[in-house]
């Protein structure tokens, strides 16, 4: 610890941000400091196909009348091969969850920093970071994380949270630098636009719950018809996407049965595939 | 020649004591007992939701301090800071009350203590962590003294009537299982035994005639805050659902407090 002359120091340059302290006294453990992206110029085969690393893919958040959905595939690929099936919503804090997708490291990284730096928060003030806070903290994580941006290892998530100023959820999102964008619905990923295609098309500030429900989901299986890497169902293997609520009571996870009673009725309704014709055929 | 001399330390020791446990003296008694479903930590206070004397220092830690509000909100706030750093570091399991007191807490009390140009905190700490099959609490003093309690002892206190208080709780845990009471009962059983105290001082034959009116006093103001349902209650509740376990009682929502 500083030495305790520094006190006052400490609390005004740092302004209660447990993050700013660390990059202040232990640039280490702050965010995405990484002493060797120096060193990752000579090893660019490695980075350049992006063999070794995974990736997350399509994520998604709209509000609906007096909350928010969040929610995301939960597929994690490295290169052309699935690795894996987890969690890409994460908690950060009562009223307030990410989704990640992009390089799955940087994205723990980001939302354990952010989830710590929240918590802090409160423990400290006896109060809820706002909404806005939250989505400050994060953008400026994001920026921290732009030399890593340069070498491939891109994470932009997006901030699902409840305001309890203006009573409704709120929905933020970034592009590469930690620019802030406060919207109505987001989507990213790399099946992030053929989902948002269908949510621009439905979306209703008037929505509720149920079917900003059903409009997430419909849209994420929309993706996975056209991305590979996105897979929303596998019925076989019961592989669900995760989606969550947030309104004025918290987060709440919407059960795998209630999802799949939804994809039954957007199969049904779905048009084929389209097949081509090749000429050799 | 020679200005001035600095005190020795063991006469710094014996005059700074003193003016930390006049400051502890001013402060009211905080006390923490277990129930059914983990810790319950309380004591009056009628400037709730402007101060605080007990909070949350970490997932299953509760911090909670008697003496100079700010003293106990700088050392706090470093202590939470610490943990978070740790969690970063390693794991939120990784964080336990033993190594921020060991590592932030003592180091820092102590300093200030024998330090002859920085005046010592008037502050005493307790600090409460749910373990896997109980509780464990730590006194921690102002000189950076530490005094862990027993393994099995399901009930700790600081303030200046924390000896009698403890002393009830004994004779009281030797009868009674605390983790069969729940959350009013253990309430109810904290209050009891606070006020007991507060009466016992109030009675105390041998007490200055000056003592024996602060004790009146107190006492009288501790029914007031009890009445008017002035108490900081939390608890550490082992049943929640979230790694966070530390959870504010509104006294006011509490059924009638009956011992």
């Amino acid at each position: 610890m500083a030495n305790h002359h520094d006190d006052l120091d400490d609390a005004v340059l740092c302004a209660g941000s447990l993050y700013a302290y660390l990059q202040r006294y232990s640039p280490d453990l702050a965010l995405l400091r990484h002493p060797d992206y120096s060193t990752m110029n000579q090893t660019p085969s490695l980075l350049s196909t992006q063999q070794q690393i995974m990736h997350g893919t399509t994520i998604l958040a709209l509000r609906y009348n007096d909350g928010v959905v969040i929610g995301s595939d939960t597929q994690v690929t490295a290169g052309n091969t699935i690795t894996g099936y987890m969690n890409k919503v994460l908690d950060i804090s009562s009223h307030c969850a990410i989704a990640i997708s992009g390089t799955v490291g940087v994205a723990q990284e980001l939302s354990d920093r952010l989830r710590i730096e929240v918590t802090f928060y409160e423990r400290i003030n006896h109060a809820k970071l706002s909404p806005q806070g939250t989505a400050n903290t994060l953008g400026r994580m994001i920026k921290a994380n732009f030399a890593a941006i340069q070498h491939g290892l891109v994470c932009i998530p997006i901030l699902a949270t409840y305001d309890f100023r203006s009573h409704q959820g709120k929905v933020f999102s970034y592009d590469l630098i930690g620019t802030l964008f406060d919207t109505d619905y987001q989507t990213g990923g790399s099946g992030g636009q053929r989902a948002l295609s269908i949510i621009e098309e439905k979306w209703g500030p008037d929505l509720h719950k149920d079917d900003a429900v059903s409009l997430a989901v419909e849209s994420l299986v929309h993706a996975s018809r056209t991305d590979t890497a996105t897979t929303a169902v596998d019925e076989e293997n019961n592989i669900y996407p995760i989606m969550k609520t947030i309104d004025r009571e918290g987060i709440a996870n919407v059960p795998d049965n209630v999802l799949k009673e939804i994809y039954k009725s957007i199969k049904k309704n779905s048009p084929r595939k389209r097949k081509i014709q090749t000429r050799g055929a | 020649m020679n200005m001035f001399s600095l005190p020795h330390p063991e006469e710094l020791r014996k005059t700074r004591a003193e003016y930390c446990e006049g400051g502890v003296k001013q402060g009211k008694n905080v006390l923490a007992i277990c129930f059914n479903k983990g810790v319950v930590l309380l004591s009056e206070n009628e400037h709730l939701p402007n101060k605080y004397c007990i909070d949350e220092l970490h997932d299953r830690i509760a911090i909670a301090g008697v003496g100079e509000q700010s003293s106990y909100d700088q050392i706090r706030q470093k202590a939470t800071l610490y943990a978070a750093a740790r969690e970063m570091q390693f794991d939120p399991l990784d964080v336990n009350a033993d190594s921020v007191i060991r590592d932030v807490i003592s180091p820092y009390l102590r300093e200030v203590f024998f330090n002859p140009y920085t005046p010592p905190k008037r502050v005493k700490f307790l600090l409460s962590e749910l373990t896997d099959h109980g509780a464990r609490f730590y006194e921690v003093r102002y000189d950076g003294a530490t005094g862990v309690r027993s393994t099995n002892q399901p009930f700790a206190a600081i303030g200046k009537d924390a000896e009698s208080i403890e002393m009830a709780l004994e004779d009281l845990a030797r009868q009674h299982d605390f983790t069969l009471l729940d959350l009013a009962q253990a309430v109810g059983v904290g209050l009891g035994r606070l006020e007991a105290a507060l009466r016992q001082a109030a009675q105390n034959p041998n007490a200055h005639e000056q003592e024996k009116k602060q004790a009146a006093d107190d006492l009288k103001e501790f029914e007031s805050n009890v009445k008017n349902r002035y108490l900081e209650i939390a608890v550490l509740d082992r049943t929640v659902r979230d790694r966070r376990v530390f959870g504010r009682v509104d006294a006011a929502t509490l059924s009638p407090i009956t011992e």
